[in-house]
């Protein structure tokens, strides 16, 4: 490492866009360490829990790591779940998008975190792959600008894919990044970025399906609602963690179940038995449940029959259902639920 | 400006350089210890990090963790940030994942 050599920081969410930034900031010759920001909510992180419990042979990879290693760039996991929560999703101060997600206030958040690493450690400037109106929410023109402000990056935010369509930035003035080489990429298309990962001989790259965040999907999002509306701010990591898998079903106040869609969700639920009510069938191939809260015993009642419409024993008219509940276990036999009807009224 | 890389997945990285009775030699015998069982992606990365910047170059970190992802993250991590990555013990239920803490690079090697 000299010390002449241009620094900077890019932040790497491990799609193509933010891989191909710094791609081309090491060709453009400059030092790169990738950040990459765990929020909590990563779709990806969902693949893993699942992918996890039942297919060792295929796991699930993390992108950014993913993308580090074939750039060579060193990437760091900046974990910031504990300040993300109570400080930008609770309290975003530019609004949600289409579901509970705070874009804005999201990218003025970890910049203002790169910022405090390009201060800490001496880095010259933070660059991102955001591309000039890809996303409706933080990549238009005017957010775009006022997250610079707000991060307190005004001039060392440099965006290559899309920079020769921006004002230039302090390092094209002052020659570290020849803007002529920089792009001017804009809107949703891929083509580009395609062509480029093609003529950087990129291969191995996530397609951009679906998104990378939870917060967009309203799924998702009245699910946290709902969590946040029962259970207040402080919310326990494991209740966010189980938002992320099965069917949540609202029952009373302070109850609800979840029920696992298949295989790998159940094997994934049985982790957070412990301290949970819980119910399953073993005369029939059936979910696993569990019970967060204190239910009743109309409540429990219910939670079986739930759990038996989602058995293999779904059209029997009365099926065996056991349950554990407070160090106790016992069975139920009940009625599967046959009407979807009251299924929706009480779906998260 | 282009800079073309090998299209090789990442996927074939994934051996480390070690042969597994030479790891079983490490359990006991390792640096540090980095407990992350229970946890998931990226967990088990971020605490491998944060000991690493406690860790001196040579020393050896043992990873032991659930997540199965660690097999390709570890050793993606290891790439990334020069780190040696000496192979995977699989338990029956848990991973125990060898990492060799990488000396400190120098100007000739930039
Ligand atoms: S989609 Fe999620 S991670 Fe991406 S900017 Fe919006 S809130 Fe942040």
């Amino acid at each position: 490492m000299t010390d002449d050599k241009i620094r900077a920081l890019g932040l790497m969410s491990g799609g193509l866009d933010s891989t191909l930034a710094a791609n081309l900031m090491q060709n453009l010759g400059i030092e790169v360490l990738g950040l990459h920001f765990s929020t909590g909510f990563c779709v990806a992180d969902r693949h893993r829990l699942l992918g996890n419990s039942n297919n060792r042979d295929k796991p699930y990879r993390n992108d950014a790591l993913h993308a580090g290693a074939q750039l060579e760039v060193p990437v760091e996991i900046i974990d910031i779940k504990d300040r993300y929560l109570p400080e930008v999703v609770l309290h975003p101060k530019h609004g949600y998008g289409s579901g509970m997600n705070p874009c804005i206030d999201c990218r003025i958040f970890m910049l203002q975190r790169a910022k405090e690493i390009l201060q800490e450690r001496g880095y010259d400037f933070v660059f991102t792959g955001e591309v000039l109106g890809q996303r409706p929410m933080s990549q238009r023109r005017p957010p775009m600008q006022a997250i610079e402000i707000e991060a307190g990056l005004e001039g060392l935010l440099l965006r290559p894919l899309s920079a020769q369509v921006l004002p230039a930035t302090i390092p094209e003035e002052r020659g570290w990044v020849d803007r002529s080489k920089l792009f001017g990429i804009v809107g949703r298309g891929r083509h580009k970025q395609m062509q480029l990962a093609d003529e950087f001989g990129l291969t191995d790259y996530p397609q951009p399906a679906g998104g990378c965040c939870f917060l967009p999907d309203e799924n998702y999002a009245r699910k946290l609602r709902d969590l946040l509306t029962h259970n207040g701010p402080d919310v326990d990591p494991d209740d966010m963690m189980l938002l992320k898998v099965g069917r949540h079903f609202r029952l009373g106040d302070e109850v609800k179940v979840i029920v696992g869609r298949h295989e790998s969700e159940n094997d994934f639920l049985e982790r957070f038995r412990d301290g949970r009510g819980s119910v399953w069938l073993d005369a029939f191939s059936s979910p696993l449940t569990l019970i967060e809260g204190s239910p009743s015993a109309a409540d429990l009642e219910f939670a079986c029959r739930i759990t038996a419409r989602y058995s293999a024993g779904r059209t029997e008219a009365e099926v065996p259902v056991r349950w554990r509940l407070d160090g106790q276990e016992g069975q139920l036999v009940v009625r599967p639920l046959s009407e979807d009807r009251q299924l929706d009224e009480i779906r998260i | 400006m282009n800079s073309k890389r090998g299209s090789g997945s990442l996927r074939g990285y994934v051996h480390g350089i070690l042969d597994p009775a030479r790891l079983v030699e490490l359990v006991d015998h390792c640096d540090v210890v980095v407990e992350a069982r229970g946890t998931f992606c990226p967990e088990p990365v971020i605490r491998m990090q944060n000991a690493a910047a406690l860790m001196s170059p040579g020393q050896v970190a043992m990873v032991v963790a659930d997540d199965a992802g660690i097999e390709i993250d570890l050793p993606a991590w290891c790439i990334s940030t020069r780190n040696e990555y000496l192979g995977v013990l699989r338990e029956e239920r848990f991973l125990r994942a060898f990492i060799r803490r990488a000396p400190a690079r120098t100007a000739d090697q930039d």
